[in-house]
């Protein structure tokens, strides 16, 4: 029984691992992409905040019970 | 005068005034609002302009007779392309569509390109670059990379509008802080609502958008960047020995794929500056361009193409500072070779360790 249960985690961990590793090797044969956005092209230290605010708007506090241990008799 | 409707950041219902504590409070979820907090929020949303993303007009450069003295102009008549070279430089195959039948025409004046960036790496470096590409892919059908079949590589000058602008922007984030803790009856969850704004600049330079339907965007994409800082004024010599393709995408039609990127990368930059928050989401964007202009220039890349197993595979190198790119064929064999490989190595190591762990 224990090793019916090891073989069928260990299928899925090993078809997990072998679909991330070929997926690797795979995206080694791409190498052309879209462009979509242009960091590259930011002139040096242009980059300037005129208006910088975080406005605190409201606070909600959630609580649930915790579940209670039985005492032993 | 329009209303001003506030929605609980808690629960998005509406809020409105409670008499009885004089704040503002949400009738359905109880959370009261703090007033000095909604007058800043108020300030910021009068502060926020629309949206413009609009460009100058471009006049360019026309052709002088001098210029067009001694150049020639190609027609593909399998793909259409329109290449034009020096005279002295014979075009014997479509850099496009690898085709050999390449007609003569007259030279059809355009816009004259404001700018080149001229070709520091030759042919051999691209012949080099190729077989670098190939090195260390271990899906890559062996076929393909011992039987080079690359028939002919290109020199191609091929156009490009590059877009300088500055850009203004508004931004607002609704941002949450969580806090946990618990006491010996309850676990006690607490979020902070908060509304975060950005405005600033910040400037654009030489953004690259491809103006050939010949070349693949993304292919072009793929092999930027490049030194502007390194490009000179156009003249007609740099053409010789080089195929150059004329524009047929025009700026107002490359405008879209500029304005992305810019979009794109201005918010990238104003979110990198909301720090210290668990959860941050946008909630309104406002990007204005200023001082937008554009112009129209020439770009060194090196093509190959090649066709194998029926499909067309092609290869670029940028021919300034020699970026290869191209997208490989996939040897499925291999990969379910790799993959039972991977698969066998990862069930012995994850069965003797779920074994021993069932086993405690």
């Amino acid at each position: 029984m224990v090793i019916a249960e090891a073989i069928g985690i260990a299928i899925v961990i090993a078809l997990i691992i072998a679909f991330i590793g070929t997926s690797a090797l795979r995206s080694e044969l791409k190498s052309v992409s879209t462009a979509t956005e242009a960091n590259v092209y930011i002139k040096q230290g242009s980059f300037k905040l005129s208006n910088e605010q975080d406005i605190y708007v409201c606070k909600k506090v959630e609580k649930t019970e915790r579940p209670k241990q039985q005492s032993q008799q | 005068m329009a209303l001003q409707e506030y929605r609980c950041p808690c629960c998005g219902g509406s809020i409105e005034f409670n008499s009885t504590v004089g704040k503002m409070k949400c009738p359905f979820c109880d959370t009261e609002f703090e007033m000095d907090a909604l007058k800043e929020l108020d300030q910021a949303l009068e502060n926020e302009e629309p949206e413009s993303m609009k460009w100058e007009g471009y006049e360019g450069q026309s052709w002088g007779g001098e210029d067009m003295n001694g150049m020639a102009s190609y027609h593909c008549k399998s793909c259409g392309a329109e290449i034009v070279t020096a005279e002295t430089t014979g075009a014997s195959s479509c850099p496009f569509c690898g085709n050999p039948i390449v007609m003569m025409q007259n030279f059809a004046g355009q816009l004259k390109p404001d700018f080149i960036i001229p070709f520091k790496l030759d042919k051999n470096a691209a012949k080099e670059a190729l077989s670098k590409h190939f090195q260390g892919k271990k899906l890559l059908p062996s076929a393909f990379s011992s039987e080079n079949h690359i028939d002919e590589v290109n020199g191609v000058y091929v156009p490009f509008w590059l877009f300088n602008s500055g850009a203004d922007a508004d931004m607002r984030y609704k941002a949450t802080k969580v806090r946990r803790w618990s006491d010996n009856d309850y676990n006690y969850k607490e979020t902070k609502y908060y509304t975060i704004v950005r405005s600033g600049s910040l400037t654009f330079e030489n953004i690259p958008v491809d103006a050939s339907k010949k070349m693949d965007d993304d292919l072009m994409d793929s092999l930027e960047p490049f030194k502007f800082e390194e490009q000179k004024e156009f003249i007609t010599a740099y053409l010789s020995g080089y195929l150059a393709d004329k524009y047929d995408v025009s700026a107002d039609e490359s405008v879209e794929r500029a304005n992305l990127r810019i979009k794109n990368s201005t918010a990238q930059q104003f979110l990198s500056t909301v720090k210290g928050y668990d959860s941050v989401q946008t909630e309104n964007s406002n990007i204005r361009l200023r001082d937008g202009s554009y112009k129209y220039v020439l770009l060194p890349m090196w093509i190959l193409n090649t066709n194998w197993n029926g499909q067309k595979f092609v290869f670029g190198m940028n021919g300034q500072t020699g970026k290869f790119v191209g997208n490989l064929p996939m040897d499925k064999g291999k990969y379910w070779k790799y993959f039972f490989i991977y698969f066998f190595i990862s069930f012995v190591i994850a069965f003797i360790g779920a074994y021993l762990l069932l086993m405690d």
